[in-house]
């Protein structure tokens, strides 16, 4: 009986007899607390035993078997080298606080813990800032813990963390109600004390506004339905372009009962009233997409888009809400959380449609529009069935990789989109002056449609 | 018939009251009364041992503000500060005075316990050493139970079952029973039940407070006692090997922590498991030994999203940290945690299921506002499923400082 246990407990570990220790991983955890002017943090560095020859050979530069002062104080700074730290976008250079090292022959046994302690000022920044901690120290044989204190300072309250599968990536996102640098960001600020449930609401507001800047999959949406607004249903395809007035009208309106849908459920959400499992709405919104891509493609509900936009808006709100599920706080700064928040939203959301009006508008009175119109429609159309695919099976695909590459250009494309109406909209005006001068059939003229 | 009316409610009254005083319900037991029988129970344990010895397993109570990392070293006593200074840079750091008492290692050649910081970690409170690591690699403060003779040794374990309930008394004797399994196989450390440390500090009293620590590897109990109550925070747990056989049956250490973890996670409905698991690997425990005083940012399902039956689950699996202990410790204790459960978060990485009879390799955590605890199979190159390392913590009252007024 002892002998099977023996087998048993043999089989089911390694070789090595010290198996209750750690073997083969390198162990780096970071425990980072976040203050008003500064980042610090401590970082514990644990070599396995399979590991620890690599790792002490790493340090102990000149192999005498020691780890003298300088060789650790080398040491630990190659290791904040190997990490990037940053502050809303902006590289921090952490600096070195204090160094622990054990001896070689404790880590050789997979149990010497290194200490490595450092901080790292914050340049002068708004109250929501989001601090982003990687770890690239030797990536193959590591394994990353990451985590954040509670901040101390009842200003600073975290607002969402991130991180990558193995924690070698971890944003951390917080708002501070306090941080005035000023007489009158002081005095600023004390008003707002003394409206306290509403003193969120600016940090709110730019988190709404980032959200939905992120949120390519509303904006497509959004977008998708825009395409055929300038246009008019001929029978089941879209003919010209419906003049400035309908457009204008129509881009209103899509506009307007989409952020009326999103609103409504949004408040519901946030508010606990509502709540629907994540996965449907994901897929839904995905949906929803694909709706709007095949209506820009060819006429599905013209007239009607108003409705589609107000109906899938309210899907679109239900996933906003999640952002303010776990805020934690009292009725008033809730309420007044979900209207900062919304209003953030409301902002960007205007911001990108005022940004691909102009363009809308101009290139939808040239025959060259049908391109922009079918690759736009093609383009979120995949976007939406990649989705689908991804959030019904949990399948990972390009999908948003691609998508994020485009988003992230998204202004200059904007930018480039105008240039190109604007030539479009020259070379078809003097096409067409040309066609009068000559009584030749204008191009892409239609009869009056009904819309 | 006035007079039989009254003759009746007289008597009816009577009953009721009768019935009040004597029934005590489920025999609530009291706790200045439990803080008695351990001290009774200490108080033999510590009669029945020499005078050398007894010097050697009682140490003066010193409360700190905060407990602190410090680092020894394998072969010798704590190279660390003694008296709880926050760790330093390197250097050498030889043992302090007032840590003279016995703690000689099993093996390995002797040490002085001088030279440079020694690798392990261990968390320092005073003169107290709470760790997960073998004897042999952070001494504990105590004597080992290989150093009392048969009669001592029942004295010290009968203390141990005054102090914790049933169910606690036979986890500890189950990672007990698991180190043996694992020392069997040959180790170069101290292994086995006979390393397990027992340690006083204070004289054990019903009213002034003091504490007693019981641990090695995979181990770590800190029982302080402040007249009527009873802190067993910070404690830590774990198994390795987690199944094994002893007296031909099969054992499997911590085998409720992790079924009723996994019997919470199936009670969810998809949208709370999306909220409950985490997109990314934890790969050790966050808040060890060396750890105290700090909170880090929850994340996980809050139980404010559970329903009733999913609460009752919840604080199902937290009893088994919290009712290590005897009851009369443990129900104020659980009552605090009731109080906060709304802002209290559950949170997994890893495999949503488990072998049947083995546990599971997925790591949980659950934190509320006056609790840590961190359930972390130990995937450090063997199996992970056989080698596990809790801890139960609370950040507001760790070595039960708030009942201690001084």
């Amino acid at each position: 009986m002892k002998t099977k246990l023996v087998i048993l407990v043999a089989a089911l570990s390694f070789a090595l007899p010290v198996f209750a220790h750690r073997l083969d991983e390198y162990l780096q955890a970071i425990i980072v607390s976040v203050e008003q002017g500064q980042i610090r943090a401590s970082m514990r560095l644990i070599p396995g035993v399979a590991v620890s020859a690599a790792v002490i050979g790493a340090i102990d530069i000149n192999g005498d078997g020691v780890l003298s002062e300088a060789e650790q104080q080398i040491y630990a700074q190659k290791v904040l080298r190997d990490l990037s730290l940053s502050i809303d976008g902006q590289p921090l250079k952490p600096r070195l606080s204090s160094v622990s090292f054990p001896a070689p022959a404790d880590m050789k046994e997979g149990t010497g813990e290194i200490h490595i302690d450092f901080a790292a000022d914050l340049p002068a920044g708004g109250s929501h800032r989001t601090l982003i901690i990687e770890n690239h120290h030797e990536p193959r044989m590591s394994v990353y813990l990451m985590n954040c204190l509670v901040p101390q300072d009842r200003d600073i309250q975290i607002v969402a963390q991130n991180r990558n599968q193995n924690q070698s990536y971890y944003r951390v996102e917080y708002v501070r109600s306090g941080g005035g640098q000023d007489a009158w960001t002081s005095r600023w600020r004390s008003t707002l004390t003394a409206l306290a449930p509403f003193a969120g609401v600016p940090s709110m507001f730019r988190l709404g506004m980032r959200h939905i800047a992120e949120g390519t999959d509303h904006l497509l949406f959004l977008i998708a339905l825009l395409l055929p607004a300038p246009l008019l249903a001929v029978r089941s395809h879209w003919a010209a372009f419906g003049g400035l007035r309908h457009s204008l009208i129509q881009i209103l309106r899509v506009v307007t009962a989409f952020t009326l849908g999103h609103s409504i459920t949004l408040a519901l959400g946030a508010s606990g009233l509502v709540s629907l499992p994540e996965r449907p709405v994901e897929v839904l919104i995905a949906f929803s997409i694909l709706i709007s891509a095949a209506h820009a493609l060819r006429p599905l509900f013209p007239g009607r888009e108003p409705i589609i936009a107000g109906g899938f808006g309210l899907v679109h709100g239900l996933a906003f809400a999640t952002t303010l599920q776990n805020l934690g706080v009292g009725v008033w700064q809730r309420i007044a959380s979900i209207l900062g928040f919304n209003l953030g939203i409301e902002t960007m959301q205007l911001i990108v449609v005022a940004a691909i009006l102009p363009s809308l508008i101009i290139l939808s009175r040239t025959p060259a529009y049908t391109v922009f119109r079918f690759t736009g429609a093609l383009f979120a159309g995949f976007a939406s069935l990649g989705w689908i695919i991804e959030r019904l099976f949990d399948v990972p695909d390009l999908v948003d990789v691609v998508v994020d590459r485009v988003a992230v250009r998204g202004a200059w494309i904007a930018a480039f989109l105008l240039v190109i109406s604007i030539v479009a909209w020259f070379r078809h005006d003097r096409q067409n002056r040309r066609n009068i001068i000559t009584e030749k059939p204008a191009l892409a003229e239609s009869e009056p449609a009904v819309a | 018939m006035s007079k039989f009316v009254l003759l009746a409610s007289a008597s009816a009254l009577l009953c009721v009251t009768a019935f009040g005083f004597f029934d005590q319900g489920k025999d609530t037991p009291k706790a200045a009364n439990q803080t008695q029988a351990i001290v009774t129970a200490t108080t033999a344990f510590l009669n029945s041992l020499s005078a050398d010895q007894r010097q050697k397993v009682q140490f003066p109570f010193t409360p700190q503000k905060t407990a602190t990392a410090a680092r020894f070293a394998r072969t010798g006593g704590p190279g660390g500060p003694g008296r709880g200074g926050p760790m330093q840079g390197p250097g050498a750091r030889p043992g302090t005075p007032g840590q003279q008492n016995g703690q000689h290692p099993g093996r390995g050649p002797g040490g002085s316990g001088m030279g440079p910081g020694g690798g392990f970690i261990g968390e320092q409170y005073g003169q107290a050493v709470w760790s997960n690591f073998p004897v042999s690699d952070v001494p504990r403060p105590g004597l080992r139970m290989g150093s009392l003779s048969a009669a001592q040794r029942d004295a010290a374990m009968h203390l141990l079952q005054v102090a914790l309930s049933a169910e606690g008394y036979q986890k500890v004797l189950d990672i007990m029973g698991s180190d043996q399994a694992l020392s069997e196989t040959g180790t170069p450390y101290c292994s086995g039940t006979a390393c397990y440390t027992i340690g006083i500090f204070g004289e054990p009293s019903s009213t002034k407070p003091w504490m007693l620590e019981f641990g090695g590897h995979h181990l770590g109990l800190n029982l302080t006692m402040a007249g009527e109550h009873g802190v067993i925070t910070p404690t830590l747990t774990g198994a390795q090997p987690a199944v094994y056989t002893s007296n031909g049956k099969t054992v499997r250490a911590l085998a409720r922590e992790n079924d009723k973890a996994f019997a919470l996670l199936d009670a969810l409905d998809a949208n709370q498991r999306r909220r409950a698991i985490l997109n990314y690997e934890i790969h050790d425990l966050v808040l060890g030994p060396g750890h105290a005083g700090e909170t880090i940012q929850p994340e996980g399902l809050k139980a404010f999203d559970m329903n009733e039956q999913q609460r009752a689950m919840l604080l199902d699996v937290i009893s088994e940290w919290t009712g290590i202990v005897n009851e009369a410790y443990a129900i104020p204790r659980m009552a605090e945690i009731k109080a906060g459960l709304n802002e209290t978060y559950f949170a997994w990485s890893g495999p949503t299921s488990h072998e049947p009879g083995r546990n599971g390799s997925a790591y949980y955590r659950i934190q509320g506002p006056k609790l840590v605890i961190e359930f972390s199979p130990q995937g450090v190159g063997g199996d992970p499923t056989m080698h596990v390392h809790t801890m139960y913590r609370d950040p507001t009252n760790d070595y039960g400082r708030r009942f201690i007024t001084d």
